[in-house]
């Protein structure tokens, strides 16, 4: 099992005004495909709108395991001017 | 409408083109002489990005008609370097870095040099208030100021006779 | 955001080229006038472009009649709504994220209605702009007028005029069951604001708010077109990103991002203003029809007019501290303009607001608003300056009731490295309390003020970027070095290059050359944008060269006749380390000439996606002195403090912190969007819009805090967007002192200066 950690709006859109998740995924596709369970649609749009961070380091490659990870946390992508 | 037909001297060559009434200097040089170096950043003399020597005198070439260049003497940025060297003003914007994106820089340089082929030993207060009519958004004119500032010494060291 | 130090994280060592101040690649071209920027360009055969734009701020278009326009001689192609793909094809194509890309479509051309004053509605090619602009004249446009909407509390009403029937507010407990003009509430907690509030020994509240300004880039927007007859498409023009502006035009379009090739100019200045498109999907769709290329440029008119600009903000902040100083509660609500369609800078504002301070209960609150204005565009920092001006005011104000040093009572609660950011993760090697530490102790900070003078201070910060880039290196047959990377170098950023692949070879920064390729001719990178490019782009650059590296040892030990173990890399040379020839060196030059005969050229591509960037600290100190007959105020002297990772070119790093400075110093003081009753802008030109010129400031002092960022090669951090989040608040609260009266509207202008000096006129 991971915590999964909603920042906003990921807490209303996926968490229904919860801001953590107790899942259990492999990876880190496997969680957004079980967020996606949840909550129909995240997946498709979670690469454009979605920063994952595992353990607090946050990485780009989905196909990390989360064999011994213990926190996950969503936040919303953000880039600059 | 018929064509004007104009004569002029442009960095030292005799040029000649046809122009509308309403055609700007600007858009003559950037478009019939093909001389891009000169800027549009307003259109309206407010920005200094097209600055050019017009019969001696600093003017926003947005704000002359092509027309009123008949027989005159046009110094733009291309102009400014000597053959393949480069005038101390460029020099020191290069090596102050006194640039960010270059947009501005053609209209500074053009509008610094003017100041010190005439006031060769500037203070920092006349440079400032010498080149408020060339608007630069990158670089917050610190660098642009001591780039001139260096470029004069270096133009009064060459004044002084070995 | 991000990133303890790791274990795999690259040695920065002894520096030789790294940290040099050498003249820009690109600079002999920018100074002689050489230099094509976006509206230099010219095509052979190339028609001229001209749009038409809504003379109103809120109207339906009831019909378009094209017929005389199209008859004018001279005229080759009248584009309008017609012309582009319908709204539920763009949503095919591009799935959920279809709600920008359909907003970004019509924000390029109005469908149904228009939403602003310039908002376009035709566009012309013609053998001549005159010809153009008479054809524009041509077009008769049947308006529907519409009530329209402009200021942000006007537009949050319930009885406001609507602009889009389908928008309701997202984030709120229940959906709201009418269409409104705030598009999205959101929302960040920690621990219970008010018990802490009540708790506090000293709180402060406060009201600010500041109206929309633009980035004011000199350059104007500009493309040129070029459809041809097999489908492909060629577009030249200026942009923060040309694989930015191949994926919008492709996806607004709906033409395969493949067939688009865009040709990046060189840019004269963005801010952030130039990563969206206005210009292009017109361009192109006017060549199609006209059969020939075509160029489009926007007058300064219409750049004020419709693009940018930065969302005007209306914000309340409340903080508690104890009586020693610690921060124990922060409440704060904005509310932030976004023009005529959804912006982004609501989230930016929220992870912006508080997060270099260490606050155990909070409340972030904030709230896009619709209004009929231009669709509001990324400006350096975006989101942060504005409530950065709320919070950082409120601090000041804080440190006069507590009878603290506004440095030190940031210092007592600046957030340290290790601890949680605003988005959860741990901090790395941040250095805002040295940034304190050295504004505390700068010399300025000591220096007497006279009469009609005052001091602010201010601190922000910028989460910073990294994200997708790609890089090639080759090795010419002389054994120079090419670069080839695809973010266009908006402020120096080929030096950057340059610098970092001079130093991983270990050659002269005058060997490496940089190119800025096309989007069919490098793989993808992201925007010049986040202040990502030094730090992203540069980790491929370095990648590249150091797979190339590895081919020269390779190559070299072949020529050695040795293993590759016993070959190693310094100074620009490969050295032998075993067998008859130890201790021989070979060059790059004579390794390079060899390459035929030892396995082909030489060259490696590197492709990233780094996510390990951090972000940013700024602290600002501001001298004002105002004029009490005429309510003017005047910047005396300035200094900016900042966290910037290591200055691989330190010229172009200082110049980002003075350049963000004075933008911030204009928007503090004189920078604003002004409306009439009709919903037209008052001030679209430079005359009206004033921008700081050279005469109204001082040298911008600087001082770099280095502490590199490990997870980069040679420890960047990103510096370009910070320096434009303190100057708001420093500039007010020197204003604040020099006038006694806290100011909390920007911009402050001489007449309001004025108001609050001589309250009785």
């Amino acid at each position: 099992m991971v915590d999964v950690v909603l920042m906003p709006p990921f807490d209303r859109e996926l968490g229904g005004g919860d801001d953590r998740l107790e899942l259990e995924a492999a990876s880190l596709f496997a969680l957004v495909a079980e967020l996606d369970r949840r909550s129909p649609g995240f997946a498709q749009a979670a690469g454009l709108r979605a920063t994952l961070a595992v353990d607090g380091m946050v990485t780009g490659d989905w196909s990390q395991s989360l064999s011994g990870a213990s926190e996950v946390i969503v936040m919303p992508r953000i880039a600059g001017g | 409408m018929s064509k004007l037909h104009v004569t002029c001297t442009v960095n030292g060559d005799p040029r000649e083109f046809l122009c509308d009434p309403a055609d700007t200097l600007l858009s003559v040089l950037r478009g019939p002489l093909d001389l891009t170096g000169s800027k549009e950043g307003c259109g309206s003399g407010d920005c200094g990005a097209c600055t050019v020597v017009l019969d001696g005198q600093m003017v926003c070439s947005c704000l002359v008609l092509a027309g009123e260049a008949e027989g005159s003497v046009i110094g733009t940025i291309e102009g400014v370097a000597e053959g393949s060297g480069l005038h101390p003003v460029q020099r020191h914007f290069l090596e102050k870095a006194a640039l960010q994106c270059g947009f501005c820089t053609p209209g500074f340089i053009v509008a610094a040099k003017a100041l010190l082929d005439q006031t060769p030993n500037p203070t920092e207060t006349e440079v400032r208030y010498w080149l408020a009519g060339n608007l630069c958004r990158c670089t917050g004119y610190d660098k642009i100021v001591k780039a001139v500032m260096e470029a004069a010494a270096e133009l009064r060291q060459e004044r002084i006779p070995a | 955001m991000n990133a303890p130090e790791r274990p795999d994280a690259f040695k920065t060592g002894d520096l030789k080229v790294v940290g040099t101040r050498p003249v820009r690649p690109d600079g002999n071209d920018k100074v002689t006038g050489k230099a094509v920027f976006g509206p230099d360009f010219k095509a052979a055969n190339m028609l001229q472009g001209a749009l038409l734009r809504s003379p109103h701020a809120h109207a339906r278009i009831r019909s378009i009649d094209i017929r005389k326009a199209e008859a004018l001689p001279g005229v080759k192609a009248v584009v309008t709504r017609e012309d582009f793909p319908t709204l539920e094809d763009i949503l095919m194509n591009v799935g959920e994220t279809a709600g920008s890309v359909l907003d970004l479509s019509q924000n390029v051309i109005a469908r149904e209605k228009v939403f602003y004053d310039g908002h376009v509605v035709a566009g012309v090619a013609a053998t001549s702009e005159a010809v153009a602009r008479e054809a524009l004249a041509l077009i008769e446009v049947d308006y529907e007028v519409l009530p329209h909407v402009i200021g942000i509390e006007d537009a949050f009403r319930p009885d406001a005029p609507v602009l889009h029937d389908t928008v309701f507010t997202r984030g709120l407990d229940e959906k709201p069951e009418q269409p409104s003009n705030v598009p999205l509430r959101m929302r960040q907690a920690k621990g219970d604001v008010e018990i802490a509030l009540g708790d506090a020994a000293a709180t402060v509240s406060g009201h600010y708010s500041m109206l929309p300004v633009h980035q004011g880039y000199i350059e104007p927007h500009a493309c040129v077109a070029s459809w041809k007859a097999d489908g492909k498409v060629d577009i030249w023009c200026s942009s923060q990103g040309a694989f930015n502006v191949r994926g919008l035009t492709s996806a607004i379009l709906g033409i395969p991002t493949g067939t688009i090739r865009v040709m990046p100019l060189e840019i004269g200045g963005g801010f952030g203003g130039k990563t969206t498109v206005y210009l292009e999907p017109l361009a192109v769709v006017l060549s199609r029809k006209a059969g020939r290329p075509v160029r489009l440029t926007m007058s300064r008119t219409d750049i004020f007019r419709a693009s940018g600009p930065a969302p005007g903000a209306v914000l309340d902040v409340r903080l508690g501290a104890t009586a020693e100083g610690t921060l124990t509660a922060a409440e704060v609500e904005f509310k932030y303009s976004s023009g005529a369609f959804s912006g982004y800078e609501v989230f930016l504002g929220i992870s912006s607001a508080i997060g270099h301070y260490n606050i155990q209960n909070y409340v972030v609150t904030g709230w896009g608003v619709l209004s009929n204005m231009p669709k509001h565009a990324a400006y350096r920092a975006p989101g942060a300056p504005q409530v950065n001006f709320a919070v950082e005011s409120a601090m000041n104000e804080l440190a006069e009731k507590l009878g603290m040093d506004p440095l030190e009572l940031r210092l007592k609660n600046a957030i340290r490295p290790g601890e949680t950011s605003m988005s959860g993760t741990p901090h790395g090697e941040i250095a805002l309390v040295e940034c304190l530490e050295a504004a505390r102790d700068h010399p300025h900070y000591s220096e007497p003020l006279g009469p009609n003078q005052g001091r602010g201070v201010a601190c922000g910060y910028w989460g910073n970027h990294g994200g997708p880039s790609t890089a090639s290196v080759a090795v010419a047959e002389d054994g120079s070095i090419l670069v080839v990377e695809g973010n266009p170098d908006i402020g120096g950023s080929r030096a950057s290059m340059a610098l970092m692949a001079a130093e991983t070879f270990g050659v002269d920064y005058g060997q490496v050359s940089v190119t800025i390729a096309d989007t069919s001719s490098i793989g993808f990178s992201g925007v010049t944008g986040g202040s990502r490019t030094t730090f992203a782009t540069g980790k491929a650059v370095v990648e590249a060269s150091r797979a190339v590296v590895e081919i020269l040892c390779d190559r070299a030990a072949k020529l050695w006749n040795v293993d590759r173990a016993q070959v190693e890399w310094r100074d620009g040379e490969a050295i032998c380390g075993a067998g008859e020839k130890a201790g021989e060196t070979l060059s790059l030059a004579r390794i390079a000439a060899k390459a035929d005969n030892t396995g082909g050229p030489i060259s490696a591509e590197a492709s990233v996606n780094p996510l390990d960037h951090l972000p940013g600290y700024a602290v600002h100190i501001c001298d004002a002195e105002v004029d009490r007959e005429t309510g003017h105020t005047r910047i005396l002297r300035y200094t900016t403090v900042q966290d910037v990772g290591r200055a691989i070119h330190p010229d172009y790093v200082e110049g980002q912190m003075q350049g963000g400075a004075v933008q911030g110093i204009g928007w503090a003081l004189n920078e604003a969007f002004v409306y009439d009753a009709n919903g037209r802008l008052d001030n679209p030109g430079f005359l009206d819009y004033r921008m700081p010129v050279a005469s109204d400031l001082p040298m911008i002092e600087t001082v770099m805090i280095e502490r590199p960022n490990p997870a980069h090669p040679y420890g960047v951090k990103g510096v370009g967007e910070v320096p434009i989040v303190p100057p708001l608040a420093a500039v007010a609260a020197a204003v604040s002192e020099a006038t006694g009266v806290r100011m909390r509207d920007l911009p402050i202008t001489p007449d309001r200066v004025h108001a609050v000096l001589h309250p009785d006129g």
